[in-house]
């Protein structure tokens, strides 16, 4: 985001209408924002704010403070903010609620807050403040909050992201790193938790209810006579009424074990009541069985009667069969008779159609016959034709015999030639060539032996050149060596010298103070003795003996001057004289020090040819001894004369070494040169000779070759009596082998043609003799045809005869009413049979019955009826108590054993749903942070931290700069306390000691600083996260006002290093160095005029 | 005639909250005592003579016993004004302390006064020119309608402006930056604009005794010099050798030119090290231990109260770091770049790893997967 043009108006200390055009200030780089206090700095970065997202810049002001108090009430208050995202233009206009006159009549009315987003292609403005708000977000990719966190650090709110705490700071990086998923995933784990426990107690309420269930009745008499079962049982029920009451809580297992127990009783019971009750069905069943077969044996009593009184019917019918059906037999002996007169008959059927036959076949052959006959003699003459033919072929054959022969002859003596031919060029050509290169190469071998003389000559010049200047280098050094050994004496001694002269006027001073005090001292001295007399006639008294003289009268005692010094005094004084003369001594001492210096320096003789023979005394030198003859200031000047020539031998030896190299390198050049080109030379030698030998071969193989093609022609016998030599053969050759060419090609057609005519004979040869083949074939099968026909003609006759006069049609009926009676006699014998056979079987089976019936009756008992029916009631009775009694129990055990199933199914549920639970509970714990005894981090905040690292790296990649290597961020891996969440706090390193502290320790100024770096360490991360946030401008207010000269420079060298690229950084400022070093400002003034208050923005680009 | 060329003295000025006044004061005693060996015949300040617009009083007496001891022996001192000075108020009693030689540049109006010195092959035609900028020049020259928008265009509109007599000597005191010239640390940049100015302005004079950067170098002839700073002003300097320079102007045309070197109170240099080595007697026993020092110690942790314990033995620390592993990673904070993008499961699984000391259950890893793939689809 980057603006380009704000206007306001009517807005905070701004009375009337204010542009501000940014495009002023350039593309990149700082600028400052500088006024008077009060004037409206910080109103332009509200006004900014503002526009964007219709909140101030800092926490103090809030929109409804913007209207200006000092605009006319006519004008409106708005801003207008024309700005760069991602290289599109958009312009943002915003309006705050206030309160203005009525557009008719008197009073106020509110002019409610308003925004408009105008973008500058087709796409349609955005009305409403909260739209667009949204709208600008979406654009920018920020929201408010993190606007001024990151891009607007606001007056003395921008230690809020220093000081800020782990859930404040997660919201934010939230936001810029879309961790919101984690945050999701938290959520969701935590309602999956909720859900699971859920189902986990409706699992465990549900087996509670079902146990609830279980029927247990109170013991009753009848099966169930042992007392301790009894006993037992009741103990349990009454367990179990206890445990419904609770409900079963907790005690799921015990319930489940008293269902155990009361199922296995059950069990038991229920298998006494079953034996008990099959007993007694079994009694019943032998009872039933008895009375039923005593009905029985009635009933077989009265079929038996039934049975033998239709025996006695059948009887007699069975003999009127008997006799209808011999009868019949007897019909039956006539029909062999009819059948053979059928045979006849057919017999004589076939005959006629036999006939039929003979006579269509006859037809068929006639035509046959004649068939063949017409064929036979076309194809007889075909053949005469193509044997005729075959003659003629054969004749041509014989003339074209000798035509291969020939042609190869031919093809021979083509071939030769041509290979001549070609040898012939080619020889000649590498001849010519040889020739050339030859005469190439000789000139060339000239022309290098010149080179080569030149070279050598040149070579042994130079190296006569250099002889003489082989000592150059030593020379040189030498020379140098000295020149320097001079420069330091000299140097010395004029500082010794120079030293040695103060000195002396330091001596000189102490000499004349010295004495000075010592004569005061004596004068003082001889004072105090004087008065020593006046002292001692101090202590006189009358009569006392004097010290000096032992007299007892002092008549007038000496008297103190006034002026008399005491010992204190005189002692003082005496220590000045002392002083001055230790002084004295000392300073003496270094003279002497000094002087013997500079004479040890003098000892040391300058070398002859340094010095100057032209000076004064120079005569006197050679004789005298350096140190006694000159004086000091002599010696000086000559050393500074010795030292003048020494620079200049210097020069001269550096020059000729410099002229010795130069040769050196001449002499490695030529020598180079030379043994080169004699290499060339050789080589070139031996390549001539090589040629020569070549060219030799060459001609040699050209006369041989030329002297066979030679024999060849006068072979070829075309004429050619010339020479033999290869130029005239080659000119020659062409035309010979022109007419070679020539009869080639002929021979080559006959030959072809005799081919095509051998072929052509042998194919029709073998077709002829076919032909003849089948034609003999043919024949044969005519004359079989023509027998054949006889014999059947021979047949029809004979056929006729036997046949008579007989027709067809009377035979066929006649056979037809023979068939007819045969049938009917067949039909009525097996009828008669058929009746006789069912009666019959009637009476058998009737007899069968009876026996049977006979012997089941002896199988049944006998036996009194009622008494049986009796006792049959008595044992139905026992089976229906028992049955009823068996019921009950086994209605009880099936529920019980029911609720057992199902508890068991649920029981294996719930396990597995308490399993689910634990695990799932552990992870929602650990991604929500809830563990006990650990910090308090979230997966959020975990993955929010490796970011923070990011951050915090860059951050102190300027912090260090600016702090000069003092501080460093670091981020706290514990919170203050195990109670609020963790994770993204922050602490600071102080490398000059070494330890590790909060942040909030950090002076003002120092935590500008930390901010500073942290804001731009930040805006750096967001930038190279891709999230498609650009941030092209920043805005930094105040806080420059705490740190000195030092760490303002460092500050600014940090915003400066954050320009480079595309980047605006905006500064409000009054630091005064910073008016001075940004050149490019925003002066606000507030004018107090006659035209009103208010204030004025002026963009001033000083460069 | 011979000149002794210095500049950039920035009196008063601080370095890593030590005050240098102690050292300037002694540096330019020792100026002083080469003036008066060489028997110069003018001292020249080529700018920034204070350290800041407004300089604090100490700096202000200094100066003004250093002109007075150049007067009473009758040096000439020619000065201008820096980028680091007020001009006006270096310009104050300028005109009143002409008599006495000392020449201090005015503030630029549009005309540059020639002083001329006179010796046995003539005259020498002195000009001083401040630390111009274009908006200063524009507005100096603001009748004639220049068009004066870059550096160059300033610094030629002033020099066209001065009335040069190419036969004459002619030497030039400024103040500016020339391209080719190369940069120290304590050298401080202009922000927001393009300060260069091309050698090639300063042709027709015999020598230009240039100021403003800190390190003595010449731009392209000899004779274009900035003779750098008397002292060493940060650790980028440290191996500097400071100097002034000694201009004898002969006949038009032979100028020599040499150094006289400057050997400071407290030398300014930096020691490396780690701990132990750097306190252990043998170390600093016979190294000046008064002088300011940049210690980097390369020990791997910090060491602790390091400032305190090592100012006992070098009392004039002035800087402290650190050059070990960590800190050379946290500066190439661009090659550690993709923290390698890891899943959000792994992620997870890393952290609850962390938190539990064991690992997630393959049940807890496949519910968290499927929960994590639902909540990247609704996305």
């Amino acid at each position: 985001m980057r603006p380009e043009q704000l206007v306001i108006s009517a807005f905070g200390p701004y009375a009337g209408e204010t542009t501000i055009d940014f495009t002023l200030l350039g593309d990149h780089g700082l600028y400052l924002i500088t006024g008077d206090t009060g004037a409206g700095k910080t109103t332009i970065f509200d006004a900014i704010t503002f526009a964007l997202y219709g909140e101030a810049s800092g926490d103090v002001r809030e929109p409804g403070m913007f209207r200006s108090k000092y605009a006319a009430d006519d004008r409106k208050t708005f801003v207008k903010l024309t700005f760069l995202c991602h290289g599109k233009r958009y312009c943002v206009t915003r309006n705050p609620e206030y309160l203005r006159p009525k557009g008719k009549g008197t009073g106020y009315t509110l002019q409610k807050s308003d925004a408009e987003l105008y973008f500058f292609d087709e796409r349609q403005p955005i009305t409403k403040t909260k739209e667009v708000t949204r709208a600008v977000t979406q654009l920018l990719g920020l929201d408010y909050r993190q606007f001024t966190q990151i891009a607007m650090l606001a007056q003395g709110d921008f230690q809020k992201l220093l000081l800020a705490d782990t859930s404040s700071r997660s919201e934010i990086f939230r936001q810029l790193f879309h961790t919101g998923q984690y945050q999701e995933l938290q959520n969701r784990l935590r309602d999956q938790v909720k859900k699971q426990w859920a189902q986990y107690d409706e699992l465990r309420r549900s087996i509670g209810q079902y146990l609830s269930g279980i029927s247990c009745d109170p013991v009753e008499g009848g099966p169930m006579e042992n007392p301790e079962k009894a006993a037992r049982h009741n103990e349990l029920r009454a367990e179990l009424e206890e445990l419904k009451k609770g409900k079963f809580e907790e005690k799921v297992i015990r319930g489940m074990e008293i269902l155990d127990e009361l199922l296995r009783e059950g069990e038991q019971e229920l298998s006494d009541l079953d034996r008990q009750a099959a007993e007694a069905e079994e009694n019943l069943a032998a009872e039933e069985r008895l009375l039923e077969q005593l009905a029985r044996r009635e009933q077989i009593q009265t079929e038996q009667r039934e049975r033998e009184a239709l025996l006695e019917e059948l009887e007699p019918v069975l003999r009127q069969k008997e006799d209808a059906l011999t009868q019949a037999k007897q019909e039956l002996e006539k029909k062999e008779e009819i059948s053979s007169r059928i045979r006849d008959c057919q017999a004589k059927l076939e005959q006629f159609a036999e006939l039929d036959r003979d006579l269509s076949r006859q037809k068929q052959m006639e035509l046959q016959i004649q068939q063949m006959e017409g064929s036979q003699t076309r194809r007889r003459e075909k053949l005469e034709q193509e044997k005729r033919r075959l003659t003629e072929n054969r004749a041509e054959l014989e003339d074209l015999q000798t035509a291969g022969e020939e042609l190869q002859r031919c093809q021979n003596r083509y071939d030769q030639a041509s290979r001549f031919m070609k040898h012939l060029e080619q020889l000649t050509k590498q001849h010519l060539e040889q020739e050339r290169t030859l005469i190439q190469l000789r000139n060339q071998n000239g022309t290098a032996a010149q080179k080569e003389e030149e070279c050598r000559a040149a070579l042994e010049r130079t190296q006569a050149a250099l002889e003489p200047l082989q000592n150059a280098a030593k020379e040189e050094l030498e020379a140098r060596h000295r020149m320097e050994d001079m420069q330091n004496r000299l140097e010395q001694i004029r500082q010794l010298c120079q030293e040695f002269s103060s000195a002396k006027a330091c001596y000189q001073d102490a000499v004349s103070d010295r004495n000075r005090k010592r004569d005061e001292y004596q004068h003082l001295e001889q004072m105090y003795f004087d008065e020593q007399a006046g002292l001692l006639a101090e202590t006189l008294t009358e009569g006392n003996p004097c010290p000096v003289c032992g007299s007892r009268n002092h008549p007038e005692p000496a008297r103190k001057s006034q002026k008399a010094p005491d010992k204190a005094r005189l002692q003082k004084k005496k220590e000045a004289a002392d002083k001055a003369q230790e002084l004295v001594a000392q300073l003496s001492a270094r003279g002497g020090y000094l002087k013997d210096r500079i004479r040890e320096i003098q000892k040391v003789p300058i070398p002859e040819e340094l010095t100057d023979k032209n000076s004064a005394g120079a005569e006197n030198q050679s004789s005298i001894p350096a140190e006694q003859a000159k004086t000091t200031a002599e010696f000086v000047r000559q050393l500074e004369l010795a030292n003048h020539l020494a620079g200049i031998r210097w020069k001269q030896a550096a020059e000729k070494k410099a002229g010795w190299e130069r040769m050196q390198k001449e002499e490695a050049d030529l020598r180079t040169a030379y043994d080169r080109l004699r290499k060339q030379q050789e080589l070139q030698q031996r390549q001539l000779v090589s040629l020569e030998g070549n060219q030799n071969a060459i001609q040699q193989q050209l006369n041989q070759v030329s002297e066979e093609a030679f024999c060849f022609l006068k072979q070829l016998d075309c004429g050619y009596t010339e020479s033999g030599e290869p130029g005239q053969l080659l000119t020659h050759f062409p035309a010979v082998m022109e007419s070679l060419e020539v009869s080639r090609k002929r021979r080559q057609i006959r030959q072809k043609r005799k081919k095509e005519l051998e072929h052509q004979i042998r194919i029709k040869e073998t077709e002829l003799s076919k032909q003849e083949q089948s034609l003999t074939e043919d024949a044969i099968v005519l004359e079989r045809s023509r027998t054949i026909r006889t014999q059947l003609e021979e047949q029809i006759r004979t056929r006729n005869m036997q046949l008579g006069e007989a027709t067809r049609e009377d035979t066929a009926a006649a056979v037809n009413k023979f068939r007819a009676a045969i049938q009917e006699m067949d039909a009525a014998f097996s009828r008669a049979e058929k009746e006789w056979r069912t009666c019959l079987d009637q009476i058998t089976a009737l007899r069968g019955a009876i026996s049977a019936l006979k012997q089941q009756l002896e199988q049944t008992g006998e036996g009194n009826r009622e008494e049986s029916e009796a006792r049959r009631l008595v044992w139905m009775e026992q089976k229906d108590r028992f049955t009823s009694r068996r019921a009950e129990r086994y209605a009880a055990n099936r529920n019980n054993r029911s609720i057992h199933e199902a508890v068991s199914r649920r029981q294996t549920e719930m396990e597995r749903a308490e399993q689910t639970y634990v695990w799932m509970k552990s992870l929602a714990d650990t991604a929500n942070g809830n563990l006990n005894g650990k910090q308090k981090i979230d997966l959020e905040t975990y993955v929010q931290t490796a970011y923070f690292d990011r951050i915090l790296r860059r951050a102190n990649l300027r912090l260090l700069t600016m702090s000069g290597g003092q501080y460093e961020l670091k981020r706290q891996k514990e919170a203050g306390n195990k109670k609020e969440k963790a994770g993204l706090e922050l602490a600071v390193i102080d490398h000059y000691n070494g330890s590790e502290r909060s942040v909030k320790t950090l002076s003002g100024g120092e935590s500008f600083q930390a901010s500073l770096s942290l804001a731009l360490g930040l805006s750096d991360e967001i930038q190279a996260s891709a999230g498609g946030i650009r941030l092209d401008a920043m805005f930094v207010d105040e806080g420059f006002g705490s740190l000195d000269e030092a760490s303002l420079n460092q500050a600014m060298n940090a915003l400066n290093s954050l320009t480079e690229g595309n980047r605006m950084v905006g500064i409000i400022s009054h630091v005064s160095e910073l008016k001075e070093r940004i050149q490019k400002k925003i002066l606000v003034t507030k004018c107090r005029n006659t035209q009103g208050t208010g204030s004025r923005a002026e963009v001033v680009s000083d460069v | 005639m011979k000149f002794i060329h210095t500049s950039d003295l920035h009196l008063g000025k601080r370095l890593n909250e030590f005050s240098l006044i102690e050292d300037q004061r002694y540096i330019l005693k020792r100026i002083l005592d080469i003036v008066l060996a060489e028997k110069a015949d003018g001292l020249i300040i080529a700018g920034d003579i204070y350290d800041r617009q407004v300089p604090s009083a100490e700096s202000v007496q200094l100066l003004d016993w250093f002109l007075t001891e150049l007067a009473g022996y009758k040096v000439p001192v020619f000065a201008v004004s820096g980028n680091h000075d007020s001009a006006e108020r270096i310009a104050f009693g300028s005109r009143l302390m002409n008599g006495r030689g000392i020449y201090l540049s005015p503030v630029y109006q549009g005309k540059t006064e020639k002083i001329v010195l006179q010796d046995s092959f003539g005259p020498v035609n002195l000009y001083l020119l401040p630390f111009i900028r274009p908006s200063v020049v524009r507005h100096a020259l603001e009748e004639e309608n220049l068009e004066i928008l870059s550096w160059q265009d300033a610094a030629e509109a002033a020099v066209s402006r001065m009335e040069i007599n190419p036969e004459e000597r002619n030497l030039l005191v400024a103040h500016q930056f020339v391209t080719g010239a190369s940069r120290c640390e304590s050298e401080e940049f202009m922000v927001g604009g393009i300060d260069r100015v091309d050698g090639s302005v300063f042709s027709v004079f015999d020598y230009v005794a240039l100021g403003h950067i800190h390190s003595p170098q010449h731009i392209g002839r000899e004779t274009v010099r900035y003779c750098g700073t008397p002292l060493k002003y940060s650790f980028s300097e440290a191996e500097q050798k400071k100097s002034v320079t000694v201009v004898e102007l002969q006949e038009k045309g032979m100028v020599r030119l040499r150094t006289i070197p400057l050997k400071p109170l407290h030398d300014l240099r930096k020691i490396r090290g780690t701990y132990l080595e750097v306190t252990v007697r043998s170390f600093y026993e016979g190294s000046n231990t008064d002088d300011y020092l940049q210690i980097t110690l390369t020990d791997e942790e910090d060491v602790p109260d390091g400032m305190q314990r090592l100012r006992v033995i070098y009392p004039n620390l002035m800087r402290l770091e650190y050059d070990n592993r960590r800190t050379r990673e946290s500066r190439s904070v661009e090659q550690v770049q993709e923290v390698e993008k890891r899943s959000g499961m792994e992620l997870f699984e890393e952290f609850y790893e962390l938190q539990n000391n064991q690992p997630m259950s393959e049940q807890q890893k496949k519910f968290a997967r499927d929960l994590f793939r639902e909540i990247q689809e609704k996305e």
